[in-house]
């Protein structure tokens, strides 16, 4: 952790903006795994959470790429070499993730039309197996690459013989835990999206309840699973406070939960504060962990080079004018009334 | 400079370096015509207010879909596969833009966000908004998407001309080079005349207008191309202030650059004539035929101004900086003093294929000075390039290709390993 802190503008830099891409990253990749969970389902209820994860997917996996590019970019000056060396090894597989990408994409855009509803359970089932499967292959391309980047001690031998299938098998407890989380994320996600709907007149009270208890039974069992196997995944990996610390945040996130199943609103409050400090808890962890494996592959006076080279000043100009401009159309977005993106606009996509 | 020294990477039968020109060239026509689609949006936006046009109102919300968000998200894909792929198969050459440069492409990635923002706004809530929110709207989605392509293009200027960043000028001196506005004012009018041929082509195509809404769109949609006018005169610039460039004097060009030359500056020249005669028959409008013709001559000229821009960097990633095969310039001597075994200690992935010695040792020599544009085998492979050369003359050739072809960067290694890559070669040949 202290060397991590030696440069701290690039790992604060780094995990803020990764931050943003898993929070918004946890929508679809969760909605994926909860669409299908719910398409067998009849029932009001499961007809409006349906809706819900589906009208915004598509724009959320957008979102999702487009904050994703700068933790990306971080990432290269943080571990020039840990990211080279994976890309390396993994071969043409990380490039390929695009094109899972651009299928998760066009397959959620297809679930939002009107069409869609019109199709049977299988083939409905198919299209969200299959944005499942592409983000799932996403996420861990990119897990395996994380792990490959961490272990310096094992680029020589895997230069030589990549191994994939052994690589894949390391990989999916990790895998595994970052769906988990996606899953607990879009349930967050899901009721602010509930409460919004019910705000402009789209559900009734009663169609929000209904489905805010579905997600939150599918949510909490997870949470409490999440939150034992914290210490099994981590071991002994970060320091004991932090460790502490994301284990507190995690079972928070299920009293959340347990208090909005009650129909306190505190408890949405809650679930969401505690599931962003549980992620930046875990990002932090993470990176302790890396820094201390990559050892003296990862040097922190090359990082404090880094940041006297030029361009800051623009950085920060480019950035609080974006931000501005950022905050005013999300304040448009916000208070003007809705927009076509929900029925109607699903027929034009027909 | 010191550069990590990082697994090279090697294809068997397609050359690394050519994944990266169709995806860079799909990428930059869809940026261009997502940057194009802002302006136009931004022009119609500001039409229709002055003159409480609703046709081009009701047009603009039928085609942002198709003509803006889908290629802007297109172009995001396609730029992160650029940069996967770069890192794999370029990846010092990344590891030096990103070294010096990640403020500004951190600068360009804030753009994009506001880009995205503004975007989904006018998607999503545009008809519901006043004009004047509507067109600041546009216009804010317009103007990120500029200044997003002018840091990003800083950055593609400065590979091709470093200017004061090669005397240690700093990262401004590097961004503020020479190319950098002949560049940006090119890819602007490019852009702009995208879009406009594509909203011709929609206006066209989209059902529900009669014809003489479509007339109306295509009439106001034809001033747009009036900028492509001015596009000899970004050309001109360009090639002004990149003269002393290899490629740029006619003496030192390579016949493949000067056939890339003539097609960009043919297709061009096409593209304007035509154009010119669309605004002087403006009251007739742009026939559909005419408008794809346009379009796909406008793929074609960009295809070809990307490869001679490739084609005149060559045989740099970074002009006088870092070679095509990654090595830098300051590391030559040195490569040649103590060899590349010494060099890149990565081992080979498949070593058991190759006899050991001296193949080996080729194809380690392989791996590193010519991987990152020549398959052993396959499209501009080795075994297809030398086929004709014995063993003399493959040591004679090899030892200078920079000379015999000033794409070549200078073949980098110590004598051992010049022996070592005409076995190699040889031994390939023996294969078959």
């Amino acid at each position: 952790m202290e060397r991590l802190l030696e440069a701290p503008l690039y790992p604060a830099l780094y995990l803020a903006t990764l931050s943003l891409h898993l929070a918004v990253i946890s929508f679809p990749l969760g909605g994926a795994v909860i669409l299908p969970l719910l398409e067998p389902a009849r029932g009001s209820a499961a007809e409006v959470l349906r809706d819900v994860i589906r009208r915004p997917l598509a724009l959320s996996i957008v979102l999702a790429i487009t904050a994703g590019v700068a933790p990306l970019l971080f990432l290269q000056v943080l571990y020039p070499e840990a990211f080279c060396a994976a890309g390396a090894i993994l071969g043409l597989w990380r490039p390929c993730l695009v094109a899972a990408l651009a299928i998760a994409i066009i397959l959620a855009c297809l679930v939002r039309s009107a069409l869609f509803r019109r199709w049977s359970l299988g083939a409905r089932l198919a299209v969200e197996l299959g944005i499942l499967l592409s983000l799932g292959a996403v996420g861990m391309v990119f897990t395996i690459s994380r792990q490959l980047g961490e272990r310096a001690d094992l680029w020589r031998e895997r230069a030589a013989d990549a191994d994939l299938w052994s690589l894949l098998w390391s990989a999916l407890p990790g895998g595994a835990m970052v769906l988990l989380s996606a899953v607990v994320g879009c349930g967050v996600w899901v009721l602010w999206l509930l409460r919004r709907s019910q705000k402009r007149g789209q559900i009734s009270p009663g169609e929000r309840f209904a489905a805010e208890e579905t997600v939150l039974w599918i949510c909490l069992p997870l949470t409490l699973a999440i939150t034992g196997g914290i210490p099994l995944v981590l071991g002994d990996g970060g320091a004991p406070l932090l460790r502490r610390g994301l284990i507190v945040a995690s079972a928070l996130t299920a009293v959340g939960f347990a208090l909005r199943l009650r129909r306190l609103a505190l408890g949405r409050l809650l679930a969401t504060a505690a599931a962003l400090c549980a992620l930046a808890g875990i990002l932090l962890v993470r990176e302790a962990r890396r820094v201390d494996l990559l050892g003296e592959a990862f040097d922190p006076g090359s990082l404090a080079a880094a940041a006297e080279k030029g361009g800051i000043v623009a950085f920060i100009v480019c950035t609080l004018l974006s931000a501005g401009a950022i905050a005013w159309t999300v304040r448009i977005a916000l208070w003007e009334p809705d927009g076509d993106t929900g029925a109607s606009a699903g027929r034009e996509i027909s | 400079m010191d550069l990590p020294r990082t697994p090279p990477f090697a294809s068997e039968m397609l050359p690394p370096g050519l994944w990266i020109a169709p995806l860079a060239i799909i990428h930059l026509f869809l940026a261009q015509l997502a940057l194009g689609g802002g302006l136009l949006i931004t022009f119609f936006e500001w039409q229709a207010k002055r003159q409480g046009e609703e046709l081009l109102r009701e047009f603009l919300h039928r085609i942002f879909t198709t003509l803006v968000l889908i290629t802007f998200v297109s172009g995001v894909i396609c730029g992160i596969a650029v940069w996967l792929t770069l890192a794999l198969v370029a990846p010092r050459g990344l590891l030096l833009l990103v070294r010096e440069f990640h403020w500004l492409l951190a600068a360009a990635w804030v753009f994009l966000c506001l880009q995205v923002a503004a975007g989904t706004t006018y998607w999503m809530h545009g008809r519901f908004l006043s004009y004047r929110r509507r067109l600041a709207v546009a216009a804010a989605f317009a103007l990120a998407a500029w200044l997003s392509l002018f840091w990003v293009n800083g950055v593609l200027s400065f590979q091709l001309t470093p200017g004061g960043w090669i005397d240690d000028g700093g990262v401004w001196a590097g961004f503020f080079n020479r190319t950098l506005w002949p560049m940006i004012a090119g890819r602007t009018i490019a852009s702009i005349t995208v879009a406009a041929l594509a909203a011709c082509i929609a206006a066209h195509t989209i059902g529900g207008h009669d014809p003489a809404d479509r007339a109306d769109i295509v009439r106001a949609a034809t001033p747009l191309l009036v900028p492509l006018l001015l596009m000899p005169g970004a050309a001109v610039w360009f090639l002004c202030v990149a003269r002393g460039l290899r490629g740029v004097s006619v003496t030192g060009a390579g016949a493949s650059i000067t056939v890339v030359f003539l097609l960009a500056a043919g297709v061009s020249f096409v593209l304007g004539g035509l154009a010119l005669i669309t605004l002087r028959g403006r009251r007739a409008g742009l026939s559909l035929p005419a408008a794809i013709l346009l379009l796909a001559l406008a793929f074609i000229a960009t295809t070809a101004t990307e490869l001679l821009r490739e084609g005149l960097r060559k045989p740099f990633l970074v002009s006088g900086a870092l070679y095509s095969n990654g090595v830098l310039v300051e590391e030559g001597e040195e490569l040649r003093r103590v060899g590349v075994e010494a060099f890149d200690t990565w081992p080979l992935r498949d070593e058991d294929h190759y006899p050991a010695g001296a193949v080996r040792h080729g194809r380690r020599v392989h791996r590193l000075l010519c991987a990152a544009c020549h398959a052993p085998r396959g499209l501009n492979g080795l075994l297809h390039l030398s086929r004709r050369w014995d063993r003399e003359m493959l040591l004679f050739n090899l030892r200078r290709l920079d000379r015999l072809k000033p794409c070549m960067p200078p073949f980098c290694g110590s004598d051992a390993d010049l022996e070592a890559l005409a076995d190699y070669l040889l031994w390939l040949r023996e294969e078959g």
